[in-house]
């Protein structure tokens, strides 16, 4: 399943990088600890987190995750929305919390870890 | 020798670059290999290759190379070719074999990488020899935190190593380049590349760890309370830099600082 279909799907805000959504998923993964999702994300995944600082964007790049989902309609920092666009990094946005967004995106999606 | 002398003894075709043609070329380098291109690349070489990919044309950017002759009639795909304008750096393309064409330009006195007046690397000793970059870490600075962490991917996946040690070295590099923006003042990234391995240095001036062995544990921090609402200090930083390499060396002094030696291999040699 690709991005974009989940934005549709959820009505996720698109806050970055619109034309970086045609990309595979290859599972989900919902963490606010940095150490956390270097060490047990996987490529591809979609990284649902309450943390809006822009150091997200490198813990993203350097795991190739497919895109963050903020939680709680969180906004983020400007500074993380411009690493977030110089890096095509896509930053999404939902009014949802983690558990709820989690528990959707992998009995609704049958997106799994 | 000027690149131009260069074109016209190979018989080259110019395939882009034609006005540094002027270019002031002294030694030379010849390999199809590029992490052995790395390995004994310098500055300001020509390099002098048949593998005409796009890689070729990266690996000569990232060394620092001025020139790039491709030999065999060979000639750079679309990518490479565009990367060559974009990075300047010209490239001929001549029919001779690799041999030949080395034979015409040390014969008219190029000189090789080991065999220049002054070159600190003497012959022989091409095992040793590396590619070595460094980076500056400023401690504290969060707003550029993990910017050493992206080169180095970037450049690892650009020389062609293995996606799978490249992720494995990523998380490695971006846990001890927090480490420390976290607790240290300043600090230095060296990243050396050989044929076998990938060996990252980071050393800081900062506080040191007490006890390495309990730092070492998987779950204890130092973190501030800021720091952990940011999400880090959740004490993995140590034990995943562990897990992803091969080897790790750490000595630490309290109130001097920290350096950390982490090796990768090249070959894929454990699984994460």
């Amino acid at each position: 399943m690709k991005v974009k279909e989940i934005v549709d799907k959820f009505d996720f805000k698109v806050l970055t990088a619109p034309d970086r959504l045609d990309v595979e998923v290859s599972g989900g993964y919902a963490s606010d600890l940095l150490s956390d999702v270097m060490a047990n994300s996987r490529p591809g995944n979609i990284w649902i987190t309450l943390q809006t600082h822009q150091n997200i964007i490198a813990v993203a790049k350097l795991r190739s995750l497919a895109a963050i989902v903020l939680v709680n309609n969180r906004t983020p920092d400007a500074e993380t929305l411009k690493s977030a666009e110089a890096e095509h990094v896509p930053l999404l946005s939902t009014g949802d919390p983690a558990f709820k967004i989690s528990g959707k995106l992998y009995v609704r999606l049958g997106l799994k870890d | 020798m000027k690149l131009r002398d260069i074109r016209q003894m190979l018989e080259a075709e110019i395939i882009s670059g034609e006005e540094l043609l002027d270019v002031e070329i002294e030694r030379a380098g010849a390999s199809d290999l590029m992490s052995d291109v790395l390995a004994f690349g310098k500055p300001g070489l020509l390099l002098i290759t048949g593998l005409s990919n796009a890689q070729s044309v990266r690996t000569a950017s990232i060394i620092g190379a001025k020139a790039i002759v491709y030999v065999r009639g060979k000639k750079p795909d679309k990518e490479g070719a565009e990367l060559a304008v974009q990075k300047k750096i010209p490239i001929l393309s001549t029919k001779f074999l690799m041999y030949r064409t080395c034979g015409l330009l040390f014969s008219s006195g190029l000189h090789g990488i080991t065999d220049l007046p002054g070159s600190e690397r003497a012959i022989g000793r091409s095992e040793e020899s590396a590619f070595v970059q460094e980076f500056g870490i400023v401690g504290g600075d969060f707003s550029r935190a993990g910017t050493v962490s992206l080169k180095i991917m970037e450049m690892l996946k650009e020389v062609g190593i293995d996606p799978a040690v490249v992720s494995r070295a990523s998380i490695a590099a971006y846990e001890a380049e927090m480490n420390v923006v976290m607790y240290a003042r300043k600090g230095t990234f060296t990243l050396s590349l050989t044929p076998a391995a990938i060996q990252m240095i980071v050393a800081d001036e900062g506080a040191g760890i007490p006890d390495v062995e309990l730092a070492m544990q998987e779950g204890y921090s130092t973190a501030t309370e800021e720091m952990r609402e940011m999400g880090f200090g959740a004490g993995m930083g140590l034990p995943n830099i562990k897990r992803n390499s091969d080897r790790l060396e750490i000595h630490s002094e309290v109130g001097k600082g920290t350096r950390l030696a982490i090796s990768i291999d090249l070959k894929q040699s454990k699984s994460v």
